[in-house]
């Protein structure tokens, strides 16, 4: 199962607004 | 054509242009990199490509109460003891509403240094009234912050960033001056819990070792971010304090993993630099820092105002004649900006920099920092000084994503997802 992890993903910004 | 990456045990499939990346099965990986490689590029086109300047650095004087050995400022550039009025200041805060203001930008000037607080009254007037238009910012040493202060700059919002090297006063007094340390705490016990308060801590060889300890100590007193920069070698007395970037690596990822620590318990605090290169992997257009952006920002969405009314693209060129915009008090901001000196830093782009243009993450470290490069003899195209740091830092972002840890260093509420397998 660990060998067949699948991770792929992206963010954009929402918009307070900073995401740190 | 996605390129291996080898993250610890682990391998991902990176493109270093989009910075779209995954872990799993290559040639499903390359399916989807094929369906969102053109919106990729355009969003990373308009991040890399655009000069919309949002933000004013601006140095209300050129002088200093503090003697910091590795201040990025010229010496000739802080002797000469120019401070501007607040008639002066006041025209420099109108001509930044005003570029703003026609560009439909809520913009922010930041009172950087020398010490601006050697020219509090007249900051905190123009503060007082533009800041319904204006976002405000402060960089400090925090020696002259008094109590009455942080009561105006919580009420007021204004953002303020405090500089501090060391949680041992012994090692930070050496860097910062006798009583530093006393007066920062003091000054953090006034600001503790302030979500608008940051703590900028300068690495150098002396305090490497210490940056773990160092997130401990303002988690304790309630620092929502802290900055923890390696010491810009622009001016020729950083050289001898330059730190290890294999060590400061090690030591900063154990700083990193200490802040994802203590925010999984509860109060947040976050490692800005290294939540930005996180940025980078995840959400690029997302990014606050700039420095890490090929070209960086310098110039693009921010400039910085000497106390004379020079322009330089960041304050880290200031003194450096070749690179002015000339003065905000004689040529409009859409001149400065325009100017060739400007210019010049804005077409240094990774693909450029031997070493960097063949290095998959060239655009997730941005390779900086100009003005650095630039002073320390040559050209201003070549690698980061601290290259090896920036790949370790950026393998180990790499990896907090695999452990699961991102939202222990981002806010999930400020993103949007685009895609996700």
């Amino acid at each position: 199962s660990e060998n067949e992890r699948e991770i792929c993903f992206r963010y954009e910004c929402r918009y307070r607004e900073s995401p740190f | 054509m996605l390129q291996e990456l080898r993250v610890g045990e682990e391998v991902v499939w990176f493109d270093p242009e989009t910075c779209f990346w995954g872990l799993g099965e290559r040639d499903k990986l390359e399916a989807l990199h094929s369906c969102v490689e053109d919106e990729l590029s355009r969003e990373m086109h308009a991040l890399r490509s655009s000069v919309e300047v949002v933000m004013l650095y601006v140095n209300p004087t050129d002088r200093c109460n503090a003697s910091c050995p590795y201040c990025y400022l010229p010496a000739g550039v802080k002797s000469r003891g120019r401070s501007m009025s607040t008639g002066e200041l006041r025209r420099v805060v109108e001509e930044a509403l005003d570029f703003f203001g026609a560009r439909g930008v809520a913009g922010s000037v930041v009172f950087h240094g020398s010490e601006p607080l050697l020219s509090r009254e007249s900051i905190f007037s123009v503060i007082d009234e533009y800041r319904r238009e204006l976002h405000f910012g402060i960089q400090t040493n925090g020696l002259l912050l008094t109590e009455e202060d942080a009561e105006f700059i919580r009420s007021r919002g204004v953002r303020i960033g405090i500089s501090l090297d060391s949680p041992d006063e012994e090692t930070n007094d050496a860097l910062r001056g006798r009583g530093h340390f006393r007066r920062v705490s003091e000054a953090l016990s006034w600001l503790s819990g302030y979500e608008g308060l940051s703590v900028v801590t300068t690495i150098t060889r002396h305090n490497q070792g210490q940056l773990a300890e160092m997130v401990r100590f303002l988690h304790s007193r309630g620092v929502p971010v802290c900055l923890m920069n390696p010491v810009r070698l622009t001016q020729r007395g950083s050289l001898s304090l330059m730190p290890e970037p294999a060590e400061m690596a090690a030591s900063f990822i154990r700083a990193v993993d200490t802040a994802i620590e203590l925010t999984g318990q509860g109060r947040r605090i976050v490692v800005a630099d290294f939540a930005n290169l996180l940025l980078g992997i995840t959400a690029p257009s997302a990014r606050v820092l700039m420095c890490d952006i090929s070209p960086c920002g310098a110039g693009r969405r921010f400039l910085s105002v000497a106390a004379d009314g020079e322009c330089y693209p960041c304050g880290e060129f200031i003194g450096m004649g070749e690179f002015s915009g000339g003065n905000i008090f004689r040529r409009s901001l859409p001149e400065v900006i325009d100017s060739r000196g400007f210019a010049r830093v804005r077409a240094r782009r990774v693909e450029q920099i031997e070493g960097c243009s063949t290095c998959p993450v060239r655009n997730v470290c941005g390779a900086p920092c100009p003005a650095e490069l630039h002073s320390s003899g040559g050209s201003m195209h070549r690698r980061s000084h601290y290259c090896e740091f920036y790949l370790r830092v950026i393998e180990h972002a790499f990896r907090v994503v695999l452990r699961g840890d991102l939202w222990h260093v981002l806010r999930r509420s400020a993103l949007r997802e685009k895609f996700s397998l």
